[in-house]
């Protein structure tokens, strides 16, 4: 068994590993051609594309990570049904991307979705797929519903961590809610807020399939994130070697933030 | 002071109450639609509340055999890969952690690299591959390849949970004369169950919502729920009933899942992310 189990673990990694070459593989198929990289780089659309997905990631984190901290802040607060409410507020970071994208899509649909009507009966008309600000804003909200719920909970298990007898003494001495927050919370949530940014910034730029299901890019470009580019490239037109060169400029450009999670992670 | 509290719990209620409403309206709104007519389901939502209810969308997704394939595919490849993954990962968790392997540092540095960059990345080479070995739009093609892309979570959580476990208690064992068969049966399985049980959840849900793969890697035999439901995405006739209907059958079991495995989601959630 203990020959079994040792020879186990070399083949895991033969396995898994096959799998990390792949994206080295990528690689050498690029360089092959070298001029079509450069070609599939420097084109506007995929600066464009680098553009929208450098929008989404900013806005999406910070409009996640406040929401997601406020809401972490009144669920630690402990009160009667907090532990419904967790679970509730849990359930949408765990529901599938794709169908929570056509969801969306049906209930921000003008005339027959439903909030475009609860907009329409305060007098509100917001062509959510025709204009590209409110395309951006439509991916934005649906990326924030399914992912508050993890930055809350990130923030929430952070918050069990962070001493009350610092909270107590800091009242004692006449701190109020945002003296506490700057000097005892968020000084002792700093880790994980670190983390959990990160993961956010991660995740968010290479987002696809709730944007697939839904805006598919549009109106015109203006959500056409890389990932859904590459994938319209790649299947889309069949030039293969673009879709590769334009997923690896990507993840080189994100590289430093896979870096810094690694580092963060250090097992 | 006193009013103060009050307040503070006054706008908590509503902030909590207000944000479980937002959650939980898009899954109401989704099953209301789902017993609509098709024709009921485009008219203005000003007469939501209007129409007779059916069961018809239902009975016709269980009637059609594209949709009773993909719910099948679905189930065989989310089981294939959880059990996988859940294997392979803990095992190398355990040889990571307690074995002296050559170059552990850069192997545990590599995957964590494989579980940020983009899918899309992998994509290409993946379809080269799988369709060079002859697993296209197979079963089989299909979870070799989750379970690969899904292990190094496993392992990295895993790896969590086996810090967990001290030495002494595998020495005490392999003094008492068990080998590691029995080792892994009777002393450490037990002691990581609730670490067995987060990452099973998880590849569980990963495995059953993942997309992209299965689009790439078949069109026909892999076809899952998540790529059914996405042909909603580009007919263009408007059958938001019947869509609504299969989202239903799609997230139901992960809503009664999560509500079921509350505990061990959560503790899994961040055990995996924060280990300080």
């Amino acid at each position: 068994m203990l020959v079994g189990l040792i020879g186990i673990v070399p083949l895991i990694y033969a396995v898994w590993e096959a799998f990390t070459n792949q994206g080295v593989s990528a690689l050498h198929h690029n360089f092959v051609g070298f001029s079509n990289f450069m070609a599939a780089v420097f084109r506007p659309s995929f600066l464009d594309s680098l553009v929208v997905t450098g929008i989404f990631v900013v806005v999406c984190t910070v409009v996640e990570f406040v929401i997601g901290y406020g809401i972490a802040y009144f669920l630690n607060l402990q009160l009667r049904g907090y532990q419904l409410a967790r679970s509730v507020l849990l359930i949408p970071m765990l529901l599938t991307p794709v169908v929570i994208g056509l969801v969306f899509k049906f209930m921000f649909t003008p005339k027959i979705g439903v909030v475009y009507a609860l907009l329409q009966s305060v007098g509100v008309h917001i062509p959510w797929f025709t204009d590209a600000f409110w395309g951006k804003v439509f991916i934005v909200t649906l990326d924030s519903w399914l992912f508050v719920p993890f930055v809350m909970l990130m923030l929430l298990a952070g918050m069990s961590g962070v001493s009350k007898e610092q909270l107590e003494a800091a009242s004692l001495d006449g701190a109020g809610w945002w003296k506490k927050t700057r000097y005892v919370s968020l000084p002792a949530l700093a880790p994980v807020i670190m983390i959990t940014l990160l993961l956010r910034v991660v995740d968010t730029s290479r987002m696809f399939d709730q944007v697939y299901s839904s805006t598919r890019g549009g109106p015109g470009t203006s959500t056409l994130t890389t990932s859904i580019l590459v994938y319209n490239d790649t299947f889309g037109s069949f030039q293969f070697g673009y879709g590769a060169a334009e997923a690896v400029t990507l993840t080189l450009l994100l590289s430093p933030f896979y870096f810094l999670y690694i580092r963060l992670t250090r097992i | 002071m006193r009013i103060e509290r009050t307040v503070q719990r006054l706008v908590a209620h509503v902030v909590l109450i207000v944000a479980c409403l937002l959650a939980l309206f898009p899954l109401f709104w989704v099953v209301l639609t789902s017993i609509k007519r098709n024709v009921d389901a485009n008219s203005p939502s000003v007469n939501a509340f209007a129409f007779t209810p059916t069961l018809q969308n239902y009975a016709d997704l269980f009637n059609s055999p594209v949709f009773l394939h993909a719910a099948l595919t679905t189930a065989v490849t989310t089981a294939g890969t959880t059990l996988g993954s859940v294997l392979v990962g803990t095992l190398t968790a355990y040889g990571l952690g307690r074995l002296w392997v050559f170059g552990r540092r850069v192997l545990v540095g590599m995957m964590v690299l494989l579980q940020v960059v983009p899918f899309l990345v992998l994509i290409v080479p993946l379809f080269n591959i799988v369709s060079a070995v002859g697993l296209y739009d197979t079963w089989i093609g299909l979870i070799v390849v989750q379970v690969g892309l899904f292990t190094p979570f496993v392992t990295w959580l895993m790896l969590a949970f086996f810090r967990s476990v001290p030495v002494e208690v595998e020495e005490a064992a392999f003094v008492d004369g068990v080998n590691r068969y029995q080792l892994f049966r009777y002393v450490l399985v037990p002691m990581l169950a609730p670490g067995l049980v987060a990452a099973g959840i998880f590849t569980a849900i990963a495995s059953w919502n993942s997309f992209l793969l299965p689009v790439v890697l078949g069109q026909t035999v892999t076809q899952t729920l998540t790529a059914f439901a996405a042909t909603f995405a580009s007919s263009e006739q408007l059958l938001w009933a019947q869509m609504c209907a299969t989202a239903v059958v799609i997230l139901a079991p992960i809503v009664i899942f999560t509500l079921i495995m509350q505990r061990p989601l959560v503790n899994g959630i961040t055990a995996g992310s924060l280990k300080s």
